[in-house]
């Protein structure tokens, strides 16, 4: 069982990165691998509880969830968050919210590290 | 686990997007990951800036004074404050026309620390000393 | 009253607006300048950094850190002594 930690960054809306980035992790955990999910950027934005599925765009909430409940870390840069008008208590339950230095550490203790760029 | 190496190569313009500012404050947040880590661990960054990345860096930035955001010339103060390696290609500053005389530097800030502008082979040395490459 | 917050500080950083790193790194920043025993006031408005960065750095680094909270303001008065 290997460690695996992607540093997220794209938007949920507007391109398929985020979609790859939930696709992988929930594949690697699936295998066994422990993973660690950042979110930077404009991903950051995707934390947000209460979002409508639509099957038109893409959604970040019920995956994230699943993920999750399968033992995937989750944390949100909590300036990349604020800054866009979400505080914490409008969050999805259990994403952890921290510093940049959150990504470091993971990193740190990482077997691969992905980084998934964003705008 | 002792120290691991990470390579912070920005290949965007700055201003262009959020990005290639965020490798700049992540790779500074090597200063603070002491708090999760285990005694003796430590991280050590190498940020690099390569093709259109090197565009945005030079002296005398208004950002705060025009848009009230920090300019990218702050942020690359703070890692020379912090003494963050910071490796700007030479070969891709020459394509634009850029001199080394513009990168800013933080003497005014106390850091005796300065940008190098190094050429290519010394970044993909940097990034083959690295654990892990994250590109920006 | 806390028994930091009681005393005059020997330094005030104003990181207001400042968003991780940067809170953290600036008070080690002036706290290495500082003695043993001088008090840091930080006026800091980042949560993650008041809230966890922070105290988490000085409880390892043997600081004495004392908050105060203004929630009509969201920020936070920091008082750091030097070990």
């Amino acid at each position: 069982m290997a460690t695996l930690t992607v540093g997220c960054f794209p938007g949920l809306i507007g391109n398929m990165s985020y979609d790859f980035v939930v696709k992988l992790a929930g594949a690697a955990v699936n295998k066994g691998h422990k993973v660690n999910i950042w979110f930077a950027g404009n991903a950051a934005g995707s934390v947000k509880a209460h979002q409508k599925h639509l099957k038109d765009y893409s959604t970040g909430e019920k995956h994230l969830k699943a993920l999750i409940e399968k033992g995937v870390e989750i944390c949100t840069c909590e300036a990349c968050t604020v800054a866009r008008g979400i505080q914490k208590p409008e969050g999805i339950e259990k994403i952890q919210w921290n510093a940049m230095h959150w990504y470091l550490a993971k990193i740190h203790a990482s077997d691969r590290v992905l980084q998934i760029g964003g705008e | 686990m002792g120290d691991v190496k990470l390579a912070f190569v920005v290949q965007k313009p700055q201003y262009k997007g959020e990005t290639s500012r965020l490798a700049i404050t992540h790779a500074i947040a090597y200063q603070t990951v002491e708090i999760l880590l285990e005694d003796g661990d430590t991280v050590t960054p190498t940020l690099c800036f390569v093709g259109e990345g090197v565009l945005g860096l030079q002296k005398g930035q208004k950002a705060m004074d025009l848009y009230e955001v920090t300019s990218t010339e702050t942020h690359l103060k703070n890692c020379l404050l912090v003494d963050l390696d910071v490796l700007v290609c030479k070969e891709d500053l020459a394509k634009y026309g850029i001199s080394e005389d513009m990168m800013p530097d933080a003497e005014d800030m106390g850091a005796d620390k300065k940008i190098k502008v190094a050429p290519f082979s010394e970044i993909q040395k940097a990034m083959e000393d690295a654990k892990h490459i994250l590109f920006f | 009253m806390g028994e930091l917050s009681s005393k005059t500080p020997d330094q005030v950083l104003d990181v207001l607006g400042r968003v991780c790193p940067y809170p953290l790194v600036l008070t080690k920043k002036s706290v290495e300048k500082m003695s043993s025993g001088q008090i840091l006031k930080v006026l800091c408005d980042a949560p993650a950094s008041a809230e966890d960065s922070l105290p988490k750095w000085c409880e390892k680094q043997g600081h004495k850190f004392e908050s105060v909270k203004d929630d009509a303001k969201g920020s936070w008065d920091i008082y750091i002594q030097k070990g």
